[in-house]
């Protein structure tokens, strides 16, 4: 094996695992439909990867499983399976076969896949899973950190962000927090060591940037509008990283003076 | 007021949601330099152009103007192209001859693209938004500077993010503009969110 232990795949594996008890919790809570949305998506991306494999020698990736995971999490709803087929194909090829596969892509492939999903049938309304699946993230996320997958700033900054603009407009932020769905979002989507920024002041603004995009997109009249939020606030959050990681590596450059200099 | 601003920031931005000037948002995009340059430019221009094309649209062509002044019915809408051209024409000229002295890297670097402002449907784009949604002055101004920064941010983000792609390893077919293409439809999709917010 080359390259040591620490090589791409062992980051996606640390993260299919970390995800696997928030993927038990998921069918236990919204039923069998989510555990077919998932397999489903599964088949869909991996036959994309081993298009993408055979036709350039891109390597498949383990994170594959997680990004299926994401969408019965995520998606639970009454979708037909001619929906799922094509977001995930929409997802996985757009999202990230098409930049050269995981680790290379900008937005998270699950969250390209739920935006198209979401945008394209609005019509199918999505349950929030409850605090047992928020609770079933928890393990998964505390090894991510210890790991070091999952940057405790964006995590941080995120809370932070949300519960500012919720108290900004009125609501209680807690309601956010029991929700599974949102806690699932902020851990493996919002976190996801790709798609966010790779500096370190950087991740103090991205996530604070997500935590009050969810906030500001989830509030509606009638109460929290959870999933929507949580993607397109992670959308654009991780379009605007590079952005962010720019400004923030100009900043630095302006202001640090080598000592010779 | 506040608003105005974050809608044609945000839901409304000319770039993204409108495809308005996309031209030179796909083409000086390469390098986020250059595009934070631009940006600033256009929101200048942006900024200036349609305050005064609102008060040459309201005091010299509106029939109203006209009424008022019992000269009878002189309709001159007809020519608000051709004026709103002309002062656009003029503003980018200005702009030009000001980079030329004072930031003349960024002149350089510009290039074409600094004269082809003059014809950038985003700018154009602009001050007919303005004249039919019926803005008065102050929303104008407003309109006119968060558009301006609206598109400034749609093309720095593409820009940081093309820059980004450096890294990545795109099929030979779609290098270059085709990845331009994409991600432009990825941010578009992600700004279509802000549709319900402040609406």
């Amino acid at each position: 094996m080359m390259g040591g232990v620490w090589h791409r795949d062992t980051i996606s594996w640390l993260i299919v695992a970390a995800a696997l008890p928030a993927a038990v919790a998921a069918v236990g809570t919204f039923g069998p439909l989510a555990l077919g949305h998932m397999l489903l998506a599964l088949a869909v991306i991996v036959f994309w990867q081993l298009v993408f494999l055979w036709s350039r020698a891109q390597p498949v990736s383990p994170i594959a499983i997680v990004t299926a995971i994401a969408v019965g999490v995520l998606a639970p709803g009454e979708f037909a399976p001619w929906q799922i087929v094509l977001a995930a194909s929409f997802g996985t090829v757009i999202g990230e076969q098409v930049f050269g596969g995981w680790g290379r892509n900008i937005v998270n492939a699950a969250v390209a896949m739920l935006a198209f999903l979401y945008f394209a049938f609005p019509q199918t309304t999505i349950p929030g899973g409850g605090q047992l699946l928020a609770l079933a993230v928890i393990p998964g996320a505390l090894m991510l950190l210890v790991t070091g997958v999952l940057s405790w700033q964006v995590v941080l900054s995120a809370v932070v962000g949300t519960i500012t603009v919720s108290l900004g407009l009125g609501e209680n932020p807690m309601t956010v927090f029991a929700s599974g769905s949102m806690v699932f979002g902020l851990v493996f989507l919002v976190g996801d060591p790709v798609a966010s920024s790779a500096t370190r002041a950087g991740r103090w603004i991205y996530g604070f940037l997500a935590g009050a995009l969810l906030a500001l997109l989830g509030w509606t009249d009638t109460g929290f509008d959870g999933p929507q939020a949580i993607i397109f606030a992670c959308l654009v959050a991780s379009l605007l990283a590079p952005l962010i990681d720019a400004g923030v590596i100009a900043a630095t450059r302006r202001f640090w003076r080598p000592y010779n200099g | 007021m506040t608003d105005l601003f974050l809608r044609s920031v945000f839901a409304e931005n000319l770039a993204l949601s409108f495809f308005l000037g996309i031209c030179t948002f796909l083409a000086v995009s390469k390098r986020l330099e250059t595009a934070v340059g631009l940006g600033i430019a256009l929101t200048v221009v942006q900024a200036i152009t349609v305050p005064i094309n609102y008060l040459i649209f309201t005091h010299l062509l509106r029939p109203e103007t006209w009424a008022a002044l019992g000269l009878g019915d002189i309709d001159l809408t007809f020519l608000n192209l051709i004026a709103f051209i002309g002062v656009i024409a003029a503003m980018v000229q200005i702009l030009e001859m000001v980079l030329d002295r004072f930031v003349p890297a960024l002149y350089r670097a510009l290039g074409i693209y600094l004269p082809l402002i003059t014809v950038n449907c985003a700018i154009l784009g602009g001050s007919l938004f303005m004249v039919e949604r019926g803005y008065d002055f102050t929303e104008s101004v407003v309109f006119g500077v968060g558009s301006g920064v609206g598109w400034a941010l749609a093309i720095m983000a593409l820009a940081a993010i093309r820059e980004r792609l450096n890294y990545a390893d795109i099929p030979g077919g779609l290098r270059g503009l085709g990845m331009a293409f994409i991600v432009t439809g990825l941010l578009s999709m992600g700004f279509t969110a802000f549709a319900g917010v402040g609406s």
